[in-house]
Formats: C-alpha cells, sequence, structure tokens
C-alpha cells in the first residue's frame, strides 16, 4: 500500500515538472510561425475578401504593383514600368522577364491576362465559387489584352483614380493558368501556385495549420525565412499566452490592455503602424429624430473623442475628426478634433423640439474590431456622454457579429458603431463605402448604415472616382468631408493602431497601413 | 392534539436550527448581504454606472473606496448594486422554479398513471442535460436579457421541486388518513395542501436555499458568457467578464466580484446545510 | 441481473428520443436558421435557396423525421462556423473533454477520499474543521472565477504552465485516439506527453474543485456512519491497526455510496467543463457547445448537445449497473418498486 502511494505521488510530482522544462524548448531557426485569430478561407486571390486569407495568400502571389513597405507610394512588381494614355482610359504594363511560378511555368501577360478574366467572366471552369471582389475590377476595367508576352493593355470605361492601387490588393494576385486549369478553378483555393516569395507547401484544415516554404528562385531574391507556418488560435489570451511560452515567434492583434506588458518585455518586439481604419457613430437619417441635422449635430457636440481614446485605447488611438484615415489623398489635416459642447448640443436638440432630450437606442457589436477594441465599453461611454445632453439611449448589445451586420445593414438601428479599413489606400475606398447611392440603401450588402443619399455627396463621389490629377482629386474630397461635417450623417469616433508582435529574434518587418502580411523582407537575427 | 405535538416539534427543530452554528453564520452572512443591497446607495456617494474617464483604474482612495475600474465607474458602488441584482436573479429564479415545480410534482404523485410517467419522463429529458449547458441553450433562445437569465435558471431548476414534492406526495398518498379522506369525497387539492404539502415544506425549504445560491452562480456564469443584462449593467458575472483582461493591471477589479459571488452563494450554502442537519436529519 | 440491466438500458431509448426532440426544438425555437446564418450579406433568394438546401421549408414533422434519420445514421449536418462536417468536429472535440474530465475526475476522488478519510478519522478534530470549511468554499466558488483566476496568475501571468491549446503550437503531433496523453505515451513520444499533460495541469485541476469538494463532504459523512458500524468494532477488537481498520475494512464499503455520487455529479462535471474549456479555451466539446450556441450554428448545436445528453444518460446508465452490481439490494428494490 505504501509502495504503491508513493510510486503514485513521485509520478505526479513527475509529471508536474517535467513540462517546466519542456515548456522553454527552442523552436527551429529560420521558421516564422505566426499565430492569427482564424484559419484563411481561401488561398485562392480572386476567391476572397477577408483578412487571414489575404495574409497568406500575400505571401504566395504578386502582383504587378505594390505598396511600398510602410507606405502608400507605388512601386513596380512584376510590372516593371506603365503608362497611361493621357485620356485616362488605356493603361499598358510592361511585365519583369525571367518570372516563374511555383509550378516552373513562366510568368507572362497571358498569365495576367487568365487572372483577370477570371474577374471579368461571369462563368467558366477557371473561375473560383465566388468573387467579392469582382465589382471593384469589373467596374472600370472593360477589356484586358496581351499585346506581346511581356505587354498587358487594360482598357477602361471611364477614368478611374484608384485603379493603379486596386492593383496592389491582394486580390489582383497573378495565379499560375497552367495550374488553375489542371485543378479546376474551385480546387485552386486549396492548392495556390504563384510567384511569390513562399511557395504552398501543405493545409491541414483539422489544426488550421498552413505551411510555407521558402521559393528559390523568387525575383526579388530568395527569403531569408526558410519556412512560415501559419496556425490559428481565436482567443487573444490564448494567442498571447501561446506567443510567451514560445509555441509560436510572431502573432498579431494582441489586446489593447497588453500592449503596455508588451512594451516593457524585452524579450518581445512591438511592431506597429497607424492602422488606415475609423470607427465611427452612425446615426440612420431614416429613422426620427436623426431625419434632423440639428440632432445630428447636437450627437457630434456632445461626444469627448479625446477622453474616449485616452481612456480606452490604451494609447493605440487616434480621436477622429474625418470618416478616413490621416494620410490618405484628401484628409484635411487644417480640422482639427473638436472639444464637446454640451450647451450648444441641447440648444440645438430644443431647437429641433428636443427641450428634454429624447430615448433612442444604441447598438453595438459584441467583438472586438480593428477599430473599436472594446466595442461594448466604448458605447457605455457614447451612452454617457449623450445623457449629458439628455440623449438616454439604450444599449443593445446584438447577440453576434453575423446577425449584427444583418440587423445594422437592415436599418434597424437609430444609432449604430460601425467601422472600415481601406482594401487599398484610396478616398473613394472610404467614402463611397459610406455615402454612395448604392451603398447607402437598407439591405443585405449595404455598408452606409446612415443611410444618408445627397446628391451633392453623389456628384463629388463621381468626379473624385474620376478625377485622375491628384491636386483637384484632393480638393473633391476635401469639399466632400466638409460637407460631412456640416450634415454629420456619422460621427468619426477613433483610428486605431495596428499591432504584430515578434520576438526578438527578428528584424525587417514593416506593418503595412493597409495591413497587408508581407513576410519576405523578415531576416531572422541571432540574439542571446 | 395533533397540533400540539407539531408545535412542539416545531420549537425543536427552531431550537436544533439555532444550535447549529453553520445555519447561524449562514442566516448572518445573508443578513449583511441583504443589508448592504438595499443600504447600496447610502453607502457610497457614487452610482454604479457613472462613467468618469478622468479617474480610470484608480486604485482604492477616500473618495473611491475600492478604487474605480476602466471607465472611472466606483467599484463599491457597482459591487453593491450587484449585490440587488444577484438577490433578484436568486429569488425569482427559485420562485420560477418553486412556482412550476411544485404544482406539477403534486399532480404527477396524486394523480399518478399517465400524468406521473410523461411528467417524470420530461424531468428526465431535462436532467440528461447539465443545467447550465440547457440554461445556456434557453436564452440563447430568448435573447440576452437579466429577465431572460432569470427564467432560464428558473426554468432548469425545476425538475429538482417537481421530483421532491412528487416523492413526498407519493409517501403520504399511502396513509390511511389520505385514503379515508378520499372516501369521504373531500377535494383533492384540499387534501394535498392540508396534508401533503406541510410534509415536505422542510426538505423544499432546504432545497430552495440551496438552490437560490446555485441560482447566483449559474446567473453569474451565464453573464459571463454573454448572455446576460445589457452592457454596463453591475452584474457580478458580468463584471468577471469585462475585467478579464485587466489581471495584470488591477488584479483587485477581478478578484472583488469573484469574492462577492463566493460569498453570498457560501451563505446559502450554509444556511442550506444547516436547515438540512436541523430539519431533515434523515437527508444526506 | 441481466433483467436488472436490461431493464435499465431499454429505459434509456425513451430517454434519448425525449432528449433529441429536445434539442430538435430548442434549436427550432432559437428563430430561422437560415437568417441567423446568412443574414449578413445575403439577398432573399440565398435565403430561400439555403432553406431549400437545408430542408427547412418543409413541415416541422418531416424535419423531425428526417433529423432522427440523420443523426442514427451518424450525419449531424455541416457546421458554418467550422465549415466542416459537425460529426468530425465532435470527433476531434469529444476526446479532449473525456480526457479532462477524467483526469479532473481522478483528482477530484483522489483528493476527496484522502481529505474525507482524514475529516472523519479526526472527527470535530482542527483538522476536520479545516478540511469541511475549505469542501464549503469549494461548492461556493464560482468556477469561472477560479478558471480566470488560474489562467491569468499562474498561468498567462507567472507562465508556470502553458495555457490556451492541448499542445504547444508547432508540434508535429498525429492523435490516434485523441486523447493526447494516452496517444504520446503510446508511440513513446515523452516530449509531446510532458508536452500534453502541462497544458493539461491548470484546467484539470480547476475543474476538479467542485467534484473534490462534493466527494470530501461525501465520504466524510459516509465513513463515520461506517465507522460506527458494528464490524469496525469487531475489526478493531481483532486487534488490526486503525489504518488497516479505516482503509481495508471502512473505505471499501463506504464506497458504494462514492460512487454514485461521482455518476450523480457527472452532469455537474460536464457543465463545469463547458465553464472551464472556455476560459482555458480548451478545444472540447463544451466549448464547442458554447461557441455554437453563440454563432446560432444550429447544426452543431444540435449535433453537440446531443452528444453532451447522450454521454450524460450513457454514464448514469453504467452508474445504475454498476450500483445495481455493487448493491444487490438496489437491484431487487428497482425490481419491485419501479
Amino acid at each position: 500500500m505504501i509502495h504503491v502511494r508513493t510510486t503514485t505521488a513521485a509520478a505526479l510530482a513527475l509529471a508536474l515538472v517535467l513540462p517546466l522544462g519542456g515548456c522553454q524548448r527552442a523552436l527551429p531557426p529560420a521558421a516564422a510561425i505566426y499565430a492569427r485569430g482564424a484559419d484563411s478561407k481561401s488561398l485562392d486571390p480572386q476567391a476572397v475578401d477577408d483578412g487571414e486569407s489575404a495574409k497568406v495568400i500575400e505571401n504566395i502571389f504578386d502582383t504587378l504593383v505594390a505598396f511600398a513597405p510602410g507606405s502608400l507610394e507605388i512601386l513596380p512588381a512584376l510590372a516593371e514600368r506603365w503608362e497611361m494614355r493621357p485620356d485616362g482610359l488605356l493603361w499598358t504594363f510592361h511585365l519583369r522577364k525571367g518570372v516563374g511560378f511555383h509550378d516552373g511555368t513562366p510568368f507572362d501577360a497571358d498569365a495576367v491576362v487568365f487572372t483577370f478574366r477570371r474577374f471579368l467572366d461571369e462563368a467558366g471552369p477557371s473561375l473560383p465559387p465566388d468573387v467579392p471582389y469582382g465589382p471593384y475590377y469589373r467596374g472600370p476595367i472593360a477589356s484586358v489584352e496581351a499585346k506581346d508576352a511581356a505587354t498587358v493593355v487594360f482598357t477602361l470605361k471611364h477614368t478611374y483614380a484608384p485603379f493603379l492601387p486596386n492593383l496592389c490588393m491582394f486580390a489582383a494576385g497573378i495565379v499560375s493558368p497552367a495550374a488553375v486549369k489542371a485543378g479546376g478553378g474551385k480546387a485552386f483555393g486549396k492548392n495556390p501556385v504563384g510567384t511569390g516569395a513562399f511557395r504552398f507547401q501543405e493545409w491541414n484544415p483539422g489544426e488550421k495549420k498552413i505551411t510555407l516554404v521558402r521559393n528559390e528562385e523568387y525575383w526579388r531574391g530568395p527569403a531569408a525565412l526558410a519556412r512560415v507556418v501559419f496556425m490559428t488560435i481565436p482567443d487573444n489570451n490564448a494567442r498571447l499566452s501561446a506567443f510567451r511560452a514560445g509555441s509560436c515567434n510572431w502573432m498579431d492583434s494582441p489586446n489593447f490592455e497588453d500592449l503596455e506588458a508588451c512594451r516593457k518585455d524585452p524579450k518581445v518586439r512591438l511592431w506597429s503602424a497607424p492602422g488606415l481604419n475609423v470607427g465611427y457613430l452612425a446615426l440612420n437619417t431614416l429613422r426620427k429624430p436623426f431625419d434632423d441635422a440639428r440632432v445630428r449635430r447636437a450627437v457630434a457636440l456632445a461626444v469627448d473623442r479625446k477622453k474616449l481614446v485616452e481612456a480606452l485605447y490604451f494609447g493605440a488611438g487616434k480621436p477622429a475628426v474625418h470618416p478616413m484615415a490621416p494620410g490618405i489623398l484628401g484628409y484635411d489635416d487644417s480640422v482639427k478634433v473638436p472639444a464637446p459642447d454640451r450647451a450648444r448640443a441641447k440648444a440645438l436638440l430644443a431647437e429641433a423640439g428636443f427641450p428634454d432630450g429624447f430615448d433612442t437606442e444604441l447598438y453595438a457589436m459584441p467583438n472586438p474590431r480593428p477599430y473599436y477594441p472594446q466595442p461594448q465599453k466604448i458605447a457605455q461611454v457614447l451612452k454617457s456622454d449623450l445623457e449629458a445632453v439628455g440623449i438616454r439611449a439604450t444599449i443593445n448589445p446584438v447577440g453576434e457579429w453575423a446577425a449584427y451586420l444583418d440587423a445594422v445593414q437592415n436599418a434597424k438601428h437609430p444609432m449604430c458603431m460601425l467601422g472600415w479599413t481601406t482594401d487599398n489606400g484610396d478616398p473613394d475606398n472610404f467614402l463611397t463605402t459610406f455615402f454612395s447611392a448604392e451603398c447607402a440603401q437598407p439591405g443585405p450588402g449595404a455598408l452606409g448604415v446612415s443611410f444618408w443619399v445627397d446628391p451633392r455627396m453623389q456628384d463629388l463621389l463621381r468626379r473624385g472616382e474620376r478625377e485622375v490629377d491628384a491636386g483637384r482629386r484632393a480638393a473633391i474630397y476635401r469639399e466632400a468631408l466638409a460637407l460631412v461635417r456640416e450634415e454629420v450623417p456619422l460621427v468619426p469616433i477613433a483610428h486605431a493602431e495596428q499591432f504584430v508582435l515578434s520576438t526578438r529574434g527578428f528584424e525587417g518587418f514593416t506593418v503595412q497601413p493597409t495591413g497587408d502580411l508581407f513576410l519576405h523582407p523578415v531576416r531572422p537575427v541571432a540574439t542571446e | 392534539m395533533r397540533e400540539g405535538a407539531a408545535a412542539l416539534g416545531r420549537d425543536r427543530r427552531l431550537r436544533a436550527l439555532l444550535r447549529n452554528r453553520g445555519a447561524v453564520a449562514g442566516a448572518a452572512l445573508l443578513l449583511v448581504l441583504a443589508l448592504l443591497a438595499i443600504g447600496a446607495d447610502a453607502l457610497t456617494p457614487h452610482g454604479p454606472r457613472t462613467v468618469d474617464l478622468e479617474r480610470v483604474l484608480e486604485g482604492p482612495s477616500s473618495d473611491h473606496w475600492l478604487g474605480t475600474d476602466d471607465l472611472g465607474q466606483d467599484l463599491l458602488a457597482r459591487l453593491l448594486h450587484g449585490a440587488r441584482i444577484s438577490l433578484l436573479v436568486g429569488a425569482v429564479s427559485v420562485g420560477i422554479a418553486v412556482a412550476v415545480g411544485v404544482p406539477l410534482g403534486s399532480i404527477a404523485g396524486y394523480a399518478g398513471g399517465w400524468a406521473d410517467t410523461i411528467l417524470m419522463r420530461l424531468t428526465d429529458v431535462m436532467l440528461a442535460f447539465p443545467s447550465i449547458v440547457l440554461a445556456i441553450a434557453i436564452v440563447a433562445a430568448l435573447g440576452a436579457s437579466l429577465t431572460n437569465l432569470m427564467i432560464a435558471v428558473g426554468l432548469v431548476t425545476i425538475p429538482g421541486y417537481a421530483r421532491q414534492v412528487r416523492a413526498s406526495v407519493l409517501q403520504v398518498k399511502a396513509e390511511d388518513y389520505v385514503t379515508a379522506s378520499r372516501a369521504l369525497g373531500a377535494r383533492p387539492l384540499r387534501i394535498l395542501a392540508g396534508t401533503v404539502l406541510p410534509n415536505c415544506l422542510a426538505p423544499l425549504l432546504v432545497l430552495a436555499t440551496l438552490d437560490y445560491g446555485v441560482a447566483i452562480l449559474e446567473a453569474a456564469a451565464l453573464s459571463f458568457l454573454g448572455l446576460g443584462p445589457e452592457p454596463g449593467t453591475p452584474e457580478w458575472g458580468k463584471m468577471l467578464a469585462d475585467s478579464q483582461n485587466l489581471f495584470s493591471l488591477a488584479p483587485r477589479v477581478v478578484i472583488a466580484p469573484g469574492l462577492c459571488i463566493s460569498a453570498a452563494v457560501l451563505a446559502f450554502n450554509l444556511l442550506g446545510d444547516g436547515l438540512r442537519d436541523a430539519l431533515d436529519p434523515r437527508a444526506r | 441481473m441481466f433483467r436488472y440491466v436490461l431493464r435499465r438500458v431499454l429505459f434509456f431509448v425513451p430517454v434519448w428520443l425525449g432528449v433529441a426532440t429536445a434539442v430538435f426544438l430548442l434549436v427550432r425555437l432559437s428563430g430561422d436558421p437560415a437568417v441567423a446564418i446568412k443574414g449578413d450579406k445575403a439577398p432573399p433568394e440565398e435565403i430561400e435557396k439555403f432553406r431549400r438546401q437545408e430542408g427547412l421549408d418543409r413541415s416541422l414533422p418531416v424535419q423531425y423525421a428526417s433529423f432522427l434519420a440523420d443523426t442514427v445514421r451518424g450525419d449531424l449536418g455541416w457546421s458554418y462556423r467550422t465549415d466542416r462536417p459537425v460529426a468530425r468536429d465532435l470527433a476531434d472535440s469529444f476526446p479532449a473533454t473525456v480526457e479532462l474530465t477524467l483526469l479532473a475526475m481522478t483528482l477530484a476522488v483522489a483528493c476527496g477520499v484522502a481529505l474525507g478519510t482524514v475529516a472523519a478519522v479526526r472527527r470535530n478534530g482542527p483538522a476536520d474543521a479545516a478540511s469541511m470549511v475549505v469542501a464549503l468554499i469549494g461548492v461556493s466558488v464560482p468556477l469561472f472565477w477560479l478558471a480566470l483566476l488560474a489562467m491569468k496568475g499562474l498561468g498567462e501571468g507567472a507562465g508556470w504552465f502553458p495555457v490556451g491549446s492541448r499542445l504547444s503550437a508547432g508540434t508535429e503531433f498525429r492523435p490516434l485516439t485523441g486523447i493526447y496523453t494516452l496517444d504520446a505515451l503510446l508511440r513513446g513520444d515523452l516530449d509531446a506527453f510532458s508536452d500534453a499533460v502541462g497544458h493539461l495541469v491548470l484546467p484539470a485541476c480547476v475543474l476538479a474543485t467542485v467534484p473534490a469538494a462534493i466527494v470530501t463532504r461525501m465520504t466524510r459523512s459516509s465513513l463515520i456512519e461506517t465507522l460506527g458500524k458494528d464490524f469496525v468494532r469487531t475489526a478493531r477488537a481483532k486487534g488490526l491497526t486503525e489504518r488497516a481498520v479505516v482503509i481495508r475494512h471502512a473505505l471499501r464499503n463506504s464506497l458504494v455510496p462514492i460512487v454514485t455520487v461521482v455518476g450523480i455529479h457527472f452532469g455537474l462535471l460536464l457543465g463545469g467543463a463547458v465553464l472551464t474549456e472556455t476560459v482555458f479555451g480548451w478545444p472540447g466539446l463544451g466549448k464547442y457547445t458554447v461557441d455554437s450556441v453563440l454563432r446560432r450554428d444550429f447544426h452543431a448545436v444540435q449535433g453537440a448537445l446531443l452528444l453532451m445528453a447522450t454521454t450524460f444518460v450513457c454514464v448514469n446508465l453504467v452508474v445504475d449497473v454498476l450500483y445495481g452490481f455493487l448493491d444487490p439490494r438496489i437491484r431487487e428494490g428497482y425490481e419491485e418498486g419501479r
């Protein structure tokens, strides 16, 4: 009896001690193990619109042109140089020579045409099941042709200022025609073949793990990392724990509350950049009393953005004054964050017929978003600000994200919180999404949840989309922003920074303002 | 004569109860909690929902005795108002369980036959799920709110009462005087009310006391998972959910609500155990 | 004996049917699944197409019949959240919960019996009082709070234990049964074994607290009762050491109520697993159920609830049979009374 007991005790003790030694196991060098919040949906560039798919796709595929690291400047990539005809309707791209796909086939103009036909065609065996970014390309592009093996010509339906930035998006990644034809358009997402810095090795859907290996023949020169593994840890805290335990050496989307600890931790490297996003409070102009501009102005005057951001963004946010991120063309620097003016707000409300305020509802999303790290708490602060001027709002925390989007897209809210992160760094990407007539109709797919359609704005949007001169374009958008400040269909609240964490042993990384992830420049370095 | 004997029994049990240290401690703790809950507004000048972004995550001070949370709200005020909510939730949930479970169990036990079989199978099915899982499913179906929380917790607590009452009814039904009453044509309701229910009052009381604590735990768990009241409500479970990530910055915001829940449940457990020892020593 | 077992097994069928019906109704009660799944970006035609696909446009009894038929065949539908068949999700998550609950139960019984024995033997002394206080606190403390404190304090904070998954990420490990500790041992992979155990320790200890408290109290009262019995006095008179008396004779006879307690409170353990798994991010059935319910992934909710209830009913069945086996009086009483 006694022997059994001591042996069991010893075994238990051993079992407790062993793991402590096991945790600190060193990972193989030259591999990046990147933990993110959800698995990719597909690795086919034309088939998806979600960030988790984009992250991986960007390292397997290249685009014709690309944003410079850390900025919105457009540089050559698969295209060495390009020309635009003066009328803006014809674009000619001269392709880089000597580039090959991961399957050995050569990259040429036919590949580019093949890729863009996947946007333009309605049906065909090479198409993926769904093309969410279709409208971005199908809308302006009339046709795409190969003039010769190294030259591609795009003909546009009208001048389109965002054309080049759209070509930088991951959705425009050039695919290998041979691979798509061999496996079919629908299966390509599980077996991607591109020209990028890493080739696809394996996707384990059960473990939600994707493995990429270095492309030794990469045209920019082979990467320093031999292997990249993408793994999925949905819970932010669990992800940070795994990172601290050494289970992964890269991760993104940390909780803002943990940033301070990460900054102080010598083993952690915090990479950050301002995010090209905006979180705002949308006022449903289809509902009383928010159809009255005075009421909307009162709301804008009641909210104290500075204090909110200081308290709830842990130093990683900026109060917002425009529904567009700073640094984007047309952003008006001269406008400062207004201080709240509660007296004037009350006066406006009284003028509009609400001397005692009114009751209403505020819809707040249940889960963190890049622009709203703690939406429910932010909602509480907004509620408190509104109460100070007599607007009594109850917070409606619709149970889950898909249901939330459904509710606000169908105009069920008097006020709601929402936001946007740009896909291509273009001002049109923000303002069209919020204010164009197509996007501001209630119904599934609605993106402008103020449902405010003003002919002056429509005109400005159309002109801005087609104006190719940067200076004139900026002026158009400044006018649009002024209109928003006057009519207040929404109240911009904050812009949030983006963060990526890595262990100390890496250099050369830059956080892209658009949220793209490029691991090619990353170099493992020696640490003590 | 019978009444005299009953009164003597009651006295004896009351004295046994008062002698039980656990029961007395539990009752005292409960009294303190109730007083704190009632007097919440008097004990601190701050409201539980007053957001003050100038004083975020401050430590204890003379103005905020337990400091503030990450929205500058007074922690003490929130804990005290949370006591009100928890005590209310427990009462309503147990109330629903008793109001539905006792009649159902009585019918099952008294009527017997098909009614009994159906009701027993129903409770079997309900008991086949871990109660928290069933509660989660119910709240998810009804929508997250404090009311639905109370309904869900109440519903999952019903089987215990139905079974208890049924067992008591079955026990008493066999007694001679009940058979005699029925033969004399007395209405079933009178028989039930007069003889059966007083008999099972003791075990029901024990059950209700213990379940009150369980209800508080389950409601807190549901709020913690996000299935509870409106954001900003000072419900203890919700406070824990909101402050999860603040542990490294201000551990007291995570520790305090948990201690409160533990204290409340402990009080009910102590009292319930004491009641059981004093009133129904057979049932262990 | 056989008749007893047979009756218990037959009793299982109507209960299971009742459970399946309850699950079916509960899910349908939560609103239109089509809107819940497709709601965010779908035009009305999409929603209709979805309803036809899923057979949601058929009458309720027809849906019910096909639900039963599918379930019995093992087709539990498709999870929209994980984009995989529900049956596969359950096959992945169920062993994780089994591993966790088995270890938690073992720890609970080991601790509980030990503490309860000490309390019973040193009755009314300080050790007894201390054990009882600890046990009482164990049933009063909210489990998710303990889990949170353990996770933040010992796991993330101090970093003593890895948390958030079953194995450290980046491990190349091919499971066999799904119970990683077992699989690691079967493969002779000691690294993986210690890694798996490391991840298992904290959640299992937290989950074990409530059952441990219950077992402590149960053991104490049961043992006290047994120690008062005649045969114990006889054993003492025969000159056996106190330890032999307590362990070899008294405890063994007290095991029956302990077994029952384990069985009865298995539901509590499953419920506790739900909370523990959610806080620790342990990818088991409990977490899967919560995630599916919160996202209204109705096939997954159906499958998970069904599996959970079925497991519970099966465990009760086993405990009943075991109980009948251990104590013949129960068997006879059952056949007479029920």
